[in-house]
């Protein structure tokens, strides 16, 4: 089995997905071969990126956002009112309620697992190549379909969209049907998208049946 | 009612004890300082141009990290008071110069100290001569303008360079010189 990241041009929300990926992997995707892309980039294609001066944080995201480490994507007052206009407040409320308790107990990451998967999506500004380093790019909208469409399109085994870090760490957040996204994540822990999933932002996992 | 006033006492206390965890963490204070510039310096001159530079110093005074969106620089050099010919400019950050004049935005933690780097560079207008445009040369002020975000609203703040016509000749004097 080999990895091949596949360089393509900056996509932006002009760009159809699915289309791209079957323009950029026309001639080397086989039928036993997988296609994964980068989530960011499938998030960009769908529009969901917004400026930090096109918000208008609510006291309640003011508030939130100081008890985050700074480090973390949803420290700043825009972020937090970002995950807030598409998880809710209420959510976002209850699950930092819950998540400051659960830590006193000496349990983290409650919060990450109650307020929704924005939560660990959402790229802060500077998250993601330019010109997006200036935007706020929200995790993607229907995953598994895309990555469906983009399996059909293709004539490939399978596809998944995937967020994957530097850090050894690898989410699948979709897959065409018939994919084990545990075996995925495995394959696609060290990163074959490179230090900035935008330049490379689709890989080709060949021959993933064999 | 002894209950009313517990949750009363209860809500003021959470109140304040959030005032003053924010209070005590601070926020972010990204300054730019042209005090601390150093000296222009002349790149390179020829007949058809003149390319200066210097280094403006910027910090991260408060105790927040923040962001800085975008920075960018504009000459204040109308026509009115200096038609010789053009002067474009470019301000980048050090360490991540770049060949199209965009800056990627950047976090700046809290203390964090770093610089601009300016470029200027002078075109004569037609029949003009280098020596001739360095010879009507006036004082040029510089305004930076920097997009910042972070733990306060989204903002930008302007700071005002001063670059005095005598720095700008001892620098193109100094590279003819070289």
């Amino acid at each position: 089995m080999k990895v091949v990241p596949v360089k393509t041009r900056i996509l932006t929300a002009r760009d159809d997905i699915v289309k791209a990926v079957a323009e950029y992997t026309r001639g080397q995707v086989g039928a036993g071969d997988v296609i994964a892309v980068a989530e960011s980039v499938l998030a960009i294609t769908q529009g969901r990126v917004k400026r930090p001066e096109d918000m208008r944080p609510c006291f309640l995201a003011k508030i939130l956002c100081r008890f985050f480490p700074q480090k973390g994507s949803i420290s700043a007052w825009h972020s937090m009112q970002a995950l807030m206009e598409e998880e809710g407040r209420l959510r976002v409320l209850c699950a930092f309620v819950a998540g400051f308790l659960a830590k006193l107990a000496g349990r983290p990451g409650v919060f990450y697992k109650l307020a929704g998967e924005q939560a660990r999506l959402i790229d802060d500004v500077t998250g993601t190549m330019p010109p997006f380093d200036k935007y706020i790019v929200y995790g993607p909208k229907d995953p598994a379909k895309t990555a469906e469409s983009i399996r059909i399109a293709t004539g490939c085994r399978g596809a998944a969209i995937v967020d994957v870090n530097d850090l050894q760490r690898a989410a699948v957040l979709g897959v065409s049907a018939g994919l084990d996204p545990k075996g995925l994540e495995a394959i696609l822990r060290d990163n074959p998208f490179g230090n900035d999933s935008q330049k490379t932002p689709i890989v080709i996992i060949k021959d993933y049946a064999a | 009612m002894t209950a009313v006033y517990l949750f009363l006492a209860a809500v003021f206390l959470l109140t304040a004890a959030v005032c003053i965890y924010i209070a005590a963490q601070g926020d972010e204070a990204i300054v730019i300082l042209p005090e601390e510039r150093e000296k222009l310096v002349c790149e390179l001159t020829d007949e058809r141009r003149a390319v200066f530079s210097l280094k403006v110093p910027f910090a991260n005074a408060g105790r927040q990290d923040g962001i800085v969106l975008d920075a960018f620089a504009r000459p204040l050099l109308p026509q009115e008071q200096f038609d010789l010919g053009i002067l474009s400019i470019r301000l980048e950050r050090e360490g991540f110069r770049r060949s199209d004049g965009y800056l990627e935005a950047f976090i700046a933690r809290a203390g964090m100290h770093g610089n601009f780097i300016l470029t200027m560079e002078f075109t004569p207008k037609k029949g003009v001569s280098m020596p001739e445009l360095f010879a009507g040369m006036v004082d040029i002020t510089i305004d930076i303008y920097c997009a910042l975000a972070g733990r306060t609203a989204p903002k930008i703040i302007k700071t005002a360079l001063l670059l005095p016509l005598e720095e700008i000749r001892s620098g193109a004097a100094k590279e003819a010189g070289a």
